[in-house]
């Protein structure tokens, strides 16, 4: 064969969105404790061994399949989702879901109508709400800080040798339990206090504060993907800008109703989300102009759902909802060909 | 990049919608001045069907270098062919010959003959082309065998006839925009005044009043010594320019050159000529100016033969017609290293294996490489889009692959496959290494043969349908005479006077007659 090539294959690009990963997954380690860490194994371990016992049940090459990292980025993407402390029989459920049915039932890599992430991570959210809303609140407030021993008994057994659990963990100084600040916020939001007052907390801030640095640190990864050329600007920036403008109009509206746009951008899994998740070129929209709308679309479904929806974030949502829009979006935005008169 | 300022020099700003930028590996064969290979004592010679019929020599004739073997009042769609060499024709006929089809094709093999005096053939000398009729230097370019040198190979006075007073601009092609390939380059920097020459006779051939050489900014010595040949150039009648373009491929297709020099673009499905503009590639009017000036039919053509098996890489005149056998033996190739050579570049070139294969009229290049350690295969498709990032034509080679693999005809065609100009850079950049181009050739030969089968049924459908309604009309026709028959055969009846011969007004007579007498009697 003549093989006259510029040289990067899937398998790089994979691995390398795997290694952008890394300063994201070592920020919410710092902020989430150990049991990021855990979940990150048991994810990734699951979601190899799913892909590795579907295939060869689908009479597929299983090494050289396996080469191509893309059920490891599926597997390291829901561990990243998860709430740290989750019990390990869920992350499994999820895992194995997102591989086996949402991936390699439609045919595998490439044939994938949705997000097989966020098919596993929605799965795991609608069954499990309580479990999969347990977050942490940042170390700095939290009353009891889990150590790695502790964390691993807890994601095992649901209880450390001392007899505490997961709720144990999430309680802050003056006894409350705290949610993730989108989560905070919506329940403080409905019960009347206003966007500034729940600002003014100090607790807020501070749990605030460690989403923040997890988010700038996606952020980073982010950056060096577009930087490689691993991943384009269209959706990421699209996504972002359409967030900034549809919650900075929304603050405009009323302020004291809804959040500002900083707190909506570098909360929850927005970063995440914007450069790693909605840009899996499988299910996302292809075309420049396809991008830019299938990400603005996201951004406002993403503001829209954590605003006015049911769930305290809602990137998984607003990428599955686009995910059904791509092949449609696709067909509306062709390029005009050399030499025809209109697409 | 250096710039070359002069006044016959302008630098277009205009770039490719895609386009790639692969290493050039041009330096590897554009040093060395064009070298003459040693001729080979066989050359094969692959004869276009339309033109079976009209062999001007026979198995055993001896034939000189240069002598044309076909006849030219047949020629028209096709192109003549001469000698290559001077020898004895020592095989005529129908032989599988390397073709991907695995189809027979007619080939004529001419082998040198020591024994007889070579003669070169030259064509009849035309004095001084400015005062030739151009009807004259046309029949000399369609007698000389030329095609595009580029790669299409095409009839040269096909193209020519069908531009003829219908283009203002002649773009000289000079782009050579594909790795490894040289051969334009050197013939710029060695023979720049007999190219301007070529495109001045081209020019005034098609009635054209201007000449653009379009050339990518990485040949720095062919622009100067083009500019060089220009300002020399005494006879001038044609205005000439020189426009340099940024090195990207596929800068040198033709609609992508007349992109890039014009601004302007070729309407889907229709001829450069249809705004007014004719391309023509460096090497072709080189061929022209050679059969023009110098008397010279096309037996050979400047063929760059690189790749890290030859020792000495370089530009060569290589006699249509030439194996590769020849030339793995004159350059002393190692084949034991070689598994495979490409003809042609390396992105849109074809992969060889077997060394018994010819070089063509459109044989520009040939690539000896060391055979790749390991051959991967493709993935799937991840959908990343890079394909389309670098589509020169702005197609979504992401849809078309799609497609292509489901059979998918309609969808295909509303996705313009038939622009796709199979340049392959998609394949070049395919992260999965999936092989587009090949898909894309499958599915445009698929939907010809479809569309082809259509009309052809379609054809006979009309005719079944044209038959039916005869056969009814000739019915109907036959049934309103016969109605009007039985009318007029009724209506006679009807009209028919109650008396016609008078016979019952008579008989009346008489009896009133008789009852009268008989009353006159009784009286």
């Amino acid at each position: 064969m003549n093989k006259f090539h510029q040289g990067r294959s899937t398998s790089q690009v994979m691995a390398t969105a795997c290694f952008a990963l890394i300063p994201g997954a070592f920020a919410q380690i710092y902020f989430q404790g150990w049991g990021v860490l855990i979940n990150l194994v048991i994810c990734a371990s699951t979601a190899i061994t799913a892909e590795a016992i579907i295939l060869k049940v689908r009479k597929k090459p299983v090494r050289e399949t396996l080469c191509d990292f893309s059920a490891l980025l599926t597997g390291l993407l829901i561990a990243l989702a998860l709430p740290p402390l989750l019990p390990w029989w869920m992350s499994i459920i999820g895992c194995s879901f997102a591989i086996i049915i949402a991936k390699q039932l439609y045919g595998g890599l490439g044939f994938n109508p949705f997000n097989p992430a966020m098919v596993g991570y929605v799965l795991l959210l609608i069954s499990f709400p309580i479990e999969m809303t347990a977050w942490l609140p940042a170390k700095s407030i939290a009353l009891e800080v889990a150590s790695l021993t502790e964390s691993i008994q807890l994601i095992f057994t649901g209880y450390t040798t001392s007899g505490m659990d997961v709720n144990s963990y999430r309680l802050i100084a003056d006894g409350f339990t705290m949610a993730t600040p989108l989560d905070e916020s919506k329940t403080a939001l409905a019960t009347g206090l206003m966007s500034s007052e729940i600002m003014a907390q100090a607790d807020f801030q501070s749990n605030l504060t460690g989403w923040f640095w997890i988010n700038c640190a996606f952020l980073i990864g982010g950056l060096s993907l577009m930087l490689l050329r691993i991943i384009h600007w269209h959706i990421p920036v699209s996504l972002l800008v359409s967030i900034w403008l549809t919650s900075t109009l929304l603050s405009l509206y009323d302020s004291d109703l809804f959040l500002p746009s900083t707190t909506l951008l570098f909360s929850g899994a927005t970063m995440l989300g914007a450069f790693f998740i909605a840009t899996d070129p499988v299910s996302a929209s292809t075309t420049f102009k396809g991008r830019l709308i299938y990400g603005a679309s996201i951004g406002l479904l993403i503001v829209i759902i954590r605003t006015f929806g049911g769930y305290p974030d809602g990137v998984a949502f607003a990428v599955l909802l686009l995910n059904i829009a791509a092949p449609t979006i696709d067909h509306y935005t062709k390029p005009r060909v050399y030499g025809s008169e209109t697409n | 990049m250096t710039k070359f300022q002069s006044k016959n020099i302008s630098y277009s700003h205009r770039k490719l919608p895609g386009g790639i930028r692969p290493p050039e590996h041009k330096t590897i064969s554009n040093s060395l001045e064009i070298q003459t290979l040693q001729a080979p004592d066989k050359v094969t010679l692959r004869i276009e069907p339309l033109l079976i019929e009209h062999l001007l020599v026979s198995k055993g004739q001896f034939v000189n270098k240069g002598e044309p073997l076909t006849d030219a009042q047949f020629v028209n769609k096709a192109s003549m062919i001469h000698a290559p060499i001077s020898g004895t024709v020592t095989d005529i006929g129908p032989r599988y010959f390397g073709h991907q089809s695995g189809l027979a094709e007619t080939i004529l093999t001419i082998k040198t003959n020591s024994d007889q005096p070579a003669n070169d053939y030259k064509f009849e000398p035309i004095k001084n082309w400015l005062l030739a009729a151009s009807e004259a230097l046309f029949e000399r370019i369609k007698q000389a065998g030329i095609v595009g040198l580029g790669g299409a190979a095409f009839p040269t006075h096909f193209k020519i006839a069908s531009s003829k007073d219908k283009v203002d601009t002649l773009i000289i092609n000079a782009m050579e925009c594909e790795p490894y390939i040289t051969c334009d380059d050197r013939l710029l920097q060695e023979h720049a005044q007999e190219i301007i020459e070529g495109a001045q006779i081209t020019a005034s051939v098609v009635g054209a009043t201007k000449i653009i050489f379009g050339i990518e900014d990485n040949k720095l010595q062919a622009i100067k010594n083009l500019d060089k040949a220009i300002e020399n150039y005494t006879a001038q009648r044609i205005h000439m320019e020189i426009i340099v373009v940024e090195t990207a491929y596929p800068s040198g297709g033709e609609k992508q050159i007349i992109q890039l020099i014009t601004g302007k673009e070729v309407p889907s499905r229709s001829y450069p000529s249809s705004i007014g503009l004719l391309v023509q590639n460096t090497a072709t009017v080189h061929a022209i100016y050679n059969a023009v000036v110098k008397s010279k039919p096309l037996t050979s053509r400047v063929v760059t033969l690189t790749g890290d098996l030859i020792d000495q890489p370089g530009n060569f005149w290589v006699p249509i017609g030439t194996s590769v056998e020849h030339l793995i033996k004159t350059l002393n190739i190692d084949s034991t290293l070689l598994d495979s050579a490409i003809f042609g570049g390396p992105l849109m070139g074809e992969t060889i294996t077997d060394w018994k294969l010819v070089t063509q009229k459109s044989t520009n290049c040939i690539i000896f490489n060391k055979s790749p350690q390991q051959d991967r295969s493709a993935k799937e498709c991840i959908r990343c889009a890079e394909c389309e990032v670098v589509c020169p034509v702005s197609l979504v080679p992401q849809q078309l692959y799609w497609h292509s693999a489901n059979q998918q005809w309609d969808a295909l065609e509303q996705h313009n496959i038939s622009d796709c100009i199979e340049c392959g850079a998609c394949t070049y950049v395919c992260p999965s290494e999936i092989p587009l181009v090949q898909y894309f050739r499958y599915a445009k030969s698929e939907i010809s043969f479809n569309r082809e089968k259509q009309q052809q049924s379609e054809k006979s459908k009309k005719r079944f349908d044209n038959r039916e309604k005869r056969l009814e009309r000739i019915k109907q026709e036959r049934e309103l005479k016969r109605q009007q028959k039985q009318e007029a055969r009724r209506k006679a009846a009807e009209n028919k006077p109650s008396d016609p011969d008078g016979k019952k007004s008579a008989i009346a007579a008489a009896l009133a007659r008789v009852k009268q007498k008989k009353a006159n009697e009784n009286e």
